[in-house]
């Protein structure tokens, strides 16, 4: 065994020139693997980290149907039981609750559609990043709850001020309308283009009086310490939350961002396939030839009574031997990218990082130094290197020695 | 003790769509410790010959025995088993593995054979000095002289201690003086060991330090004399 | 000539590694090729699915009112403005609309939309919501009709025949409402559009708001979205031409209304040059080394052609031939490849239902139709060769280094 090990990496150094193209070529495809699928899996998880700490939470709970069809119909009431079933589960950082629902704005002769919503000053804050914004005035309290918070951009287009007053009209619970004279005791400036122009906050108490919710909530929700346990925490909240309420988390709230993410997977693992197919090539002729140049060699050792499977081994060790150094090249190079990078983002600029706020997004591109990315890298690597050993091995396997050594 | 023997040994082979009668109803015997060359004219059959003694190719028609036992039935893995053990082969060119020393050259048999890697090695050396090639050991085999490869090439075909040792033109590219001396080391080593040399050759030098010479022409023994 | 013909004999020296090279420029053209014409029609079918939908080539509004759409800003003398687009012969049509934000409301909700008056007619010419109803029907010229989309109408939980009532606030301040019967609901697949817009008639928004005979947007569109800035153009030098005064009036081409999409598009198309670059790298290695291979075998024969006289120049040319014919033959292969598995592609769609929420996210429809122009073919089929060509300059120059007696004796 190990003299066939001393060949077979001698074998790789007889030409020196075609092993290191060989092994830059699987050093380059790792990398790029590597770096796309950190660079991909990283921006994501950072995304959805951040969005889901500022404003959707971990989890929420609703009424059966509610994420499907938001309305005030579905509205429920937070009981001690369903209190006491989050106060226990595993993981929880905080949660509060939430009033959602449309209406109109009004100022002056100026009228627009908004979404409101009613939250809770004392718990709000550890569940989500929303009071942060304010940029002018106070946000939510417990001291004016007549206040109401609008964005800049609507402050605008109301043409009002701090401490105007404005007049809010809603559809009810009951289906009523109703309405009600709020002043604006804050301004917050959050980037988005949606926040700014198309939400107002309001006291949930506030909320629940002019919805006529007599005590109703939207949606419980949840902050937990850790984003890895989610599922943990969801689960024994489905186990215990009985029959009414249903429990979801960030992929059901914000399904767009769920497929968009599985489609860029996608995406990149047909690209980076067919990438991998192209330097797989390149590895089965370097390979082939290396083999087919010592036929003549391989027939002499045949002849000395060897079997064929002492040679395969040979091969085998040289296309590992190729496959391993090219493969921990272009980790370690792609690790080391990766690492600069998640401690130092790249910032994205001009146009492209304004979209990026617009949709709530972090104009930034994040990697993860997580485990998952090593492992998809590696398997996906080694699979075409031994796809490429294939071929060849089968030619030896068929070798003879007359054959090795009359071969030109 | 008879170790070889052909009977209506024949071999043909398509060339490029015209056939070729290479050997021709050849009858021949071989006992241990002989020496012996099959000389004869290029083309005249006797590396064809040698490759069927050699188990390395097959015979259109007729038998071949090896100490006793015929081949035609045996399996690709017997053949090459037997190779291993009992056979030890030379060629004209393109002996050595090139990635390896001279002396791992000739440990390669005895890895194959299972040897321990400090036997082997013991072995090999003591081969390597009883030919006087010793100082080669640690190096390559493109680094030393046509002349001194062959040697190298003879240690290896002996050094697991075979029964036959064949050699296809086992001078043809030496210079008349290394060719000398590799002929004194083969007559040593048939004289000390009892090992059977068979070898095919054009060379006169060859033909002259024969025991045995078996003539071919044109697929044919046309001469058989012990001298 | 003599030595192209040479240079394509020595590719066939060694048949099964120059296949090999060949299937992996394969590969990579006609994986270019697919992924290239599906940017291509992702790009153009978002934006015509935009177009198509709501916004339209070309928007006229009175100043301002683009960015803060209030009830007030009508167009001024806006019978001016549709004679004068009615005497321009390329566009396709021009639709008058009233648009304000209000709040529609069923028995067991409400909802804040964005309230369009059309004339049903004349937006038929402009927009395809008319083709998008997928229960009911269009609007005609009843009045108190109202189209809204799938998504307001399980919100609001209501069915063709049922009421709604629409209230806004009008010109003077005062709130308004107006009750409607739901007469079609339709579904056109963009998120932004299916989750606030609604269509009434253009009388009754009028009424509603107190408006008498205005509007806010007048929405031109033409043929081929790509003309849309020389549209702009005419009617600015149409504008002039009758002495109107350019500011009172802003003219907004559909680049200049959505500019978020077009950076996203741009970004986009950039993309696709790495990518050609990554497979352009990836085919760069393959070919280098087998070359490298090819021509180091053949260091002796080199060695005698040299001998005998050939010119550095020629043999250098010679190997490049060799190098880039098999750059050729792949690509001319590779783009066949492609075009065969593009086909039925092109016609069938990629089904990307799955996507479906992400997809109506970015405004495309769920089956994409991926489509070749002349950027993508020209790059397809010119890309990889230089590649090639490149590939063997190396290999050449390391062939051609050598004196002709030290090749002869290279063992």
């Amino acid at each position: 065994m190990k003299l066939l090990l001393i060949m077979a990496w001698r074998g790789l150094w007889r030409n020196k020139r075609r092993t290191i193209i060989t092994i830059s070529a699987v050093a380059f495809a790792t990398f790029l693997t590597l770096i796309s699928k950190a660079m991909n899996d990283g921006t994501y998880l950072t995304n959805i980290k951040y969005a889901v700490d500022s404003y959707t939470g971990y989890i929420q709970i609703n009424q059966k149907g509610y994420i499907d069809n938001p309305t005030l119909k579905k509205s429920f009431f937070p009981t001690e039981d369903i209190k006491s079933v989050i106060k226990s589960t595993p993981y929880l950082k905080s949660f509060t609750r939430r009033v959602v629902g449309d209406g109109l704005i009004a100022h002056k002769s100026n009228t627009f559609g908004v979404m409101i919503l009613g939250i809770d000053p004392d718990y709000e804050k550890t569940v989500s990043k929303i009071g942060d914004k304010i940029k002018d005035g106070n946000f939510v309290n417990n001291y004016n709850k007549n206040d109401i918070v609008v964005g800049a951009k609507l402050l605008e287009k109301l043409e009002a001020k701090l401490g105007d007053s404005i007049v809010v009209l809603v559809s009810c619970y009951d289906g009523s309308m109703g309405d009600m004279k709020l002043r604006i005791g804050g301004i917050i400036k959050s980037g988005q283009a949606e926040t700014d122009a198309g939400i107002v906050f309001m006291h949930i108490e506030t909320a629940q009086d002019l919805f006529a919710l007599d005590g109703r909530i939207s949606s419980i929700v949840i902050s937990l310490n850790d984003f890895d346990k989610i599922s943990i925490a969801k689960e024994y909240l489905v186990r215990n939350a009985g029959n009414e309420l249903e429990v979801s988390d960030w992929t059901k709230i914000m399904p767009e961002l769920k497929q968009t993410m599985d489609m860029d997977s996608v995406n990149s693992l047909i690209f980076l396939g067919i990438l991998i197919v192209i330097v797989g090539f390149g590895i089965l002729n370097t390979i082939l030839m290396s083999v087919t140049e010592r036929f003549r060699e391989f027939g002499v050792i045949l002849a000395l009574g060897a079997r064929n499977i002492k040679i395969i081994w040979v091969v085998i060790f040289e296309t590992i031997g190729i496959s391993i150094i090219g493969l921990l090249l272009g980790l370690v190079l792609g690790a080391l990218l990766n690492y600069y990078v998640y401690f130092n983002p790249i910032p994205i600029t001009g146009i492209m990082a304004e979209m990026y706020s617009d949709l709530g997004f972090i104009p930034a591109i994040y990697t993860t130094v997580s485990f998952d990315i090593y492992t998809y890298t590696i398997s996906y690597i080694l699979i075409i290197c031994f796809l490429a050993m294939v071929y060849p091995v089968y030619k030896i396997s068929r070798l003879e020695p007359l054959k090795g050594i009359r071969f030109t | 003790m008879e170790i070889l023997r052909v009977e209506n040994l024949t071999k043909e082979y398509s060339s490029n769509g015209v056939s070729v009668r290479a050997l021709f109803d050849i009858n021949l015997k071989f006992e241990q410790g002989e020496f012996t060359v099959i000389a004869g004219p290029s083309g005249s059959g006797k590396t064809t010959l040698l490759n069927i003694i050699g188990t390395l190719d097959k015979p259109s028609f007729g038998k071949v025995y090896f100490l006793g036992e015929e081949l035609s039935k045996k399996s690709k893995s017997e053949l090459s088993d037997l190779r291993l053990n009992k056979i030890g082969f030379i060629f004209q060119a393109y002996n050595l593995i090139p990635v390896l020393t001279n002396l791992e050259n000739i440990e390669f048999p005895l890895m194959l054979l299972g040897m321990s890697a400090k036997d082997r090695k013991e072995r090999a050396m003591r081969i390597m000095e009883e030919l006087n090639i010793a100082e080669l050991a640690n190096k390559r085999p493109n680094s030393v002289s046509g002349g001194q490869q062959q040697r190298v090439a003879v240690a290896r075909a002996i050094v697991h201690s075979p029964i036959l040792v064949l050699a296809d033109e086992p001078t043809a590219n030496l210079d008349s003086k290394s060719a000398s001396s590799l002929l004194d080391l083969m007559e040593k080593m048939n004289a000390e060991k009892n090992i059977t040399f068979i070898f095919s050759s054009h060379d006169n030098n060859v033909i002259d330090r024969a025991k045995r010479l078996i003539l071919l022409r044109d697929g044919i023994v046309i001469q058989d004399e012990n001298k | 000539m003599f030595i192209a013909k040479l240079a394509w004999r020595n590719i066939w020296r060694n048949k099964r590694r120059s296949l090999i090279v060949i299937l992996s420029i394969v590969v990579g053209v006609s994986a270019s090729l697919l992924n290239d014409s599906y940017g291509v029609g992702i790009m153009n079918q978002m934006v015509d699915n935009l177009i198509k939908s709501h916004d339209s080539n070309v928007q006229i509004h009175k100043s301002g009112f683009r960015d803060n759409k209030k009830v007030n800003d009508v167009i001024p003398n806006s019978n001016r403005i549709k004679s004068i687009l009615g005497k321009l012969n390329d566009i396709k049509g021009y639709s008058e609309r009233v648009i304000c934000f209000g709040l529609i409301s069923s028995a067991a909700n409400s909802s804040g939309v964005s309230i369009v008056g059309i004339k049903p007619e004349l937006e038929k010419n402009v927009t395809d919501i008319y083709k998008k109803i997928i229960a009911g029907r269009y609007l005609s010229n009843g009045r108190n009709e109202i189209v809204i989309s799938k998504k307001v109408a399980e919100k609001l939980e209501v069915e063709i025949g049922d009421k709604l009532v629409a209230v806004a606030s009008d010109v003077n301040g005062n709130v308004s409402s107006q009750m409607f019967r739901v007469i079609g609901i339709y579904r056109s697949g963009i998120s932004e559009y299916d989750n606030i817009n609604i269509y009434i008639p253009l009388a009754d928004a009028q009424e509603m708001l107190n408006l008498g005979d205005n509007i806010h947007e007048i929405a031109v569109s033409i043929e081929d979205y790509r003309k849309s800035s020389e549209l702009k153009d005419k009617i600015l030098t149409e504008f002039n031409k009758n002495d109107i005064v350019k500011d009172i009036y802003e003219v907004k081409t559909f680049q200049e209304i959505m500019p978020m999409m077009i950076a996203f598009l741009d970004v986009y198309h950039q993309m696709s040059y790495v990518i050609y670059l990554i497979i352009g790298i990836a085919v760069l290695f393959g070919v280098v080394n087998t070359m490298l291979m090819t021509v180091m075998e053949r260091i002796n024969e080199f060695g005698v052609i040299m001998s005998i006289g050939i010119r550095r120049g020629k043999l250098l040319r010679m190997i490049m031939y060799e190098s880039l014919f098999m750059g050729l033959l792949g690509t001319i292969i590779g783009f066949i490849v492609g075009l065969l598995i593009y086909y039925p592609m092109s016609v069938n769609g990629v089904d990307m239902s799955q996507f479906s929420e992400s997809m109506a996210s970015f405004g495309l429809p769920n089956q994409i139709y991926p489509e070749l122009n002349m950027n993508v073919v020209i790059n397809t089929l010119l890309i990889i060769p230089l590649v090639t060509v490149i590939a063997g300059i190396f290999p050449a120059i390391k062939a051609t280094r050598l004196q002709p007696s030290e090749a002869v004796r290279f063992v």
